[in-house]
């Protein structure tokens, strides 16, 4: 085909598949738990990099997917949430047109148990209602993928699916996507969608993004057997075991990894100082959008010395830096060395201090000639607000 | 509603002496400070005084700057009570015509101060850099409760002929006024920084657009005739930083101020933010074999050369084994493996090549300005 046509023939179904009314949701209640550092926020608001919060990259998937009716599920701490996306206009194209909320369930307020992820969805169902949606999409926050949701939706349309599931091959799954499902294809067919019990090495991994026709939501929304089981994962897993509905696959390539632990929060952080692996995460034709904060630029003292590592506006370095992640108005005082560390923040850590393999949260401040080393494979935490000395 | 004061900010010079860098945008939207264009100062300052409504006047190359101030939103300048717009030349009933000076600028926008109905018009100019509130020079104004208050900066006198002299008695009433003189009798220089009385001031600019033989300019036909009229004329002296930045050496001067201790950095850091863009860049990086000391980089940079002493913006590239000293690099800058950039200031978008010098001997700096489309790399 001709370059040209080829082009027609893409946009051409670009707008067909635009033209439906697609709705995004990020889902927060599937995050794992990141042991301290998700004690007070939730994972999507956790800092990435020192720069973003990690639902940005969800957040932008909608964004440049041109999806504009944004809503986010949240679970607890909707106080870190609402503080990371104010009124959701950064990751919107026409903040006239589009749509965002931030939704939570109230009956999930007065009894927890129905704090769940499909109560919170029916409570809510005027957003789909309002806006009569055709196709909802679900992303997390804690499987970091710049994917482009189109192909997944027209892919969806093809197979005239109720539900297409995004999947992945990894050949490690016995060490990561722990909390993520193992798929099974039979063609475009998923055919087993079962607990990742990390026991095999190689197979396919849901990323947890899932495309539902609006019709297939509602049975769900009003079917009490699945509304008991709480979660959308918990529903397509009785889905494909009782073949009750049209599950397909739409395997992703790229790059994506799953934080499903505070170990994995740092690993795939530190993996992003890689330039290599870095491209894949955040390439040109991809903005990732996050909050705004009017930061000054990032001052480098005379003394300062810094290799292999991420520094965010606001920060002044006068120290030295290895192989670490400085987030926002975090000082490095003279002297000072960190190593193999992520600082959050607005730390301050004072002159002469020695930090390797630390993770310190934010407001924290590390005093002159402080010693806070830790293992490679099992950083110190330090939580925020801390006076270490 | 009215206002108790509207600022007007002139940014519609050509800023001929900053070379290549004006070549395609008005000098208020030059970069500056890794992060920053020069207009950001005059309105981060306004919306730090609490001043609501800002219009901004151009005139040269204005669609860039115009789309960089939009609706004001940057510096805050969009919430309920606010108002910024921007105002260029227009077709009226009575023709088409170019803003024929700083005074007959705001004189085609009577409409719009009419409009705020303000007490007070304050006159800014677009490409200085200095952050402070305006707050104590109003105070004054209103204290005296004078028709005009000009802020002042004392210059060392040798220097006072370079610039619009002010002479003012005890109490700071300005007596004379003295443009460029050979044999300066005061050294406060005018900032081109005005408080009037609107009422004033309307009266004035309408007399002033009626007379054939006026350059229609504030600092020659506005001020003298005011001060001719007796009106009760105020200097402000204003401590603090301050620069004009208008050449090439001074715009690298002011750039490489911010890497001094006390400097205006420090007072954005302490005090008065200034407001600006914050672009959807990646995280900053700096490189396994990189060096970078004494230097202010912003995000989305990518440092894997050497840096010291120097300004770098946004989505610049350091390669390699490269040395950048004494420098600003602006912002999408490439600057190639091994290639060696001294007492310069490479223009936006720029490709430096491999091993390419660009050097000015010490004292003296040198404009780079070479933009390649990527595509074409």
């Amino acid at each position: 085909m001709l370059q040209m046509e080829k082009l027609h023939y893409i946009q051409e179904g670009w707008q067909e598949v635009m033209s439906k009314k697609i709705i995004g949701f990020l889902d927060l209640y599937n995050s794992p738990n990141l042991g301290p550092l998700t004690e007070t926020r939730t994972l999507g608001s956790t800092s990435f990099l020192g720069h973003f919060a990690l639902m940005d990259f969800s957040l932008s998937n909608f964004t440049n997917s041109g999806i504009d009716e944004i809503n986010i599920l949240v679970k607890d701490n909707f106080r870190s949430v609402a503080k990371h996306v104010g009124s959701l206009k950064t990751w919107v194209s026409n903040t006239k047109i589009a749509r965002q909320n931030i939704l939570i369930t109230e009956k999930g307020i007065r009894n927890p148990k129905d704090n769940t992820e499909l109560e919170c969805l029916l409570q809510n169902d005027w957003v789909l209602l309002e806006e009569k949606a055709d196709i909802i999409v679900l992303q997390p926050a804690h499987i970091l993928t710049t994917i482009d949701l189109r192909e997944v939706i027209e892919e969806h349309s093809e197979n005239d699916a109720d539900v297409t599931v995004v999947y992945q091959h990894i050949k490690n799954a016995d060490e990561t996507f722990s909390t993520s499902n193992i798929v099974k294809m039979d063609g475009n067919r998923v055919v087993s969608f079962k607990k990742n019990t990390g026991k095999i090495k190689e197979s396919n991994v849901s990323l947890e993004i899932y495309v539902i026709g609006n019709n297939t939501l509602k049975n769900i929304l009003h079917n009490e057997e699945y509304m008991k089981l709480g979660s959308m994962k918990k529903v397509i897993e009785r889905l494909v075991a009782n073949k009750a509905a049209k599950v397909c696959g739409h395997e992703y390539v790229g790059y994506a990894r799953c934080i499903d632990s505070f170990q994995h929060f740092v690993d795939y952080s530190f993996e992003l100082l890689d330039y290599n692996i870095a491209k894949d995460l955040y390439g040109k034709d991809w903005p990732i959008y996050t909050l705004t904060h009017n930061t000054q630029p990032t001052m480098y003292g005379e003394s300062a010395k810094v290799k292999n590592s991420f520094v965010a506006n606001g920060a002044e370095v006068n120290g030295g830096v290895e192989n670490s992640i400085i987030s926002r108005y975090v000082t490095i005082g003279k002297g000072a060395i960190v190593k193999n560390s992520i600082i959050l923040t607005g730390t301050y850590i004072d002159d002469g201090a020695v930090i390797s393999n630390a993770v310190i949260d934010k407001y924290c401040h590390v005093a002159c000639k402080t010693h806070i080393e830790g293992k490679k494979t099992s950083p110190v935490y330090i939580e925020q607000g801390k006076f270490v000395k | 509603m009215s206002e108790k004061m509207v600022a007007m900010i002139l940014a519609g010079g050509k800023g001929t002496r900053l070379e290549a860098l004006t070549k395609k945008i008005a000098k208020p939207a030059v970069s500056f400070g890794a992060k920053y264009r020069i207009i950001d100062f005059p309105l981060s300052n306004c919306a730090n005084s609490g001043i609501h409504s800002v219009g901004v006047l151009m005139q040269y190359e204005s669609v860039v700057l115009d789309q960089y101030i939009g609706n004001g939103e940057k510096w805050g300048l969009n919430g309920a009570r606010s108002l910024t717009t921007t105002l260029t030349p227009r077709q009226t009933e009575e023709g088409l015509s170019w803003f024929k000076g700083t005074a007959d600028a705001i004189y085609c926008n009577i409409d719009f101060l009419d409009s705020c109905d303000p007490e007070y018009v304050l006159i800014l100019s677009g490409d200085h850099i200095y952050s402070t509130t305006y707050d104590a020079m109003l105070k004054q104004h209103e204290d005296e409760n004078a028709d005009c208050t000009i802020a002042v900066y004392q210059v060392p006198i040798e220097e006072a002929s370079r610039f619009g002299i002010l002479v003012a008695n005890e109490e700071k009433e300005i007596v004379e006024f003295q443009e460029k003189p050979a044999h300066p009798t005061s050294n406060l220089a005018s900032m081109g920084i005005y408080i009037f009385k609107y009422k004033t001031l309307r009266k004035y600019l309408i007399e002033d657009s009626k007379d054939p033989k006026s350059s229609h300019d504030f600092g020659k036909n506005i001020i003298p005739n005011m001060l001719e009229d007796g009106k009760k004329m105020m200097a402000y002296v204003y401590e603090g930083y301050w620069k004009d930045v208008g050449t090439i050496a001074s715009l690298h001067q002011a750039n490489m101020d911010l890497l001094t201790k006390g400097s205006t950095l420090e007072e954005i850091t302490n005090g008065n933010k200034i407001y600006s863009e914050d672009t959807n860049s990646h995280p900053q990086y700096i490189g396994e074999h990189a060096s970078i000391v004494d230097s202010l980089v912003n995000q989305g940079a990518i440092i894997l050369g050497n840096v010291k002493h120097s300004v770098i913006s946004n989505e610049v590239i350091i390669s390699e084994d490269a040395v950048v000293e004494n420098s600003v690099v602006m912002n999408g800058a490439r600057i190639k493996k091994g290639a060696i950039v001294k007492n310069a200031v490479v223009a936006p978008l720029s490709l430096v090549g491999e091993g390419e010098e660009v050097n000015a001997p010490d004292g003296e700096v040198t404009l780079y300005s070479r933009r390649v489309a990527r595509s074409h790399e």
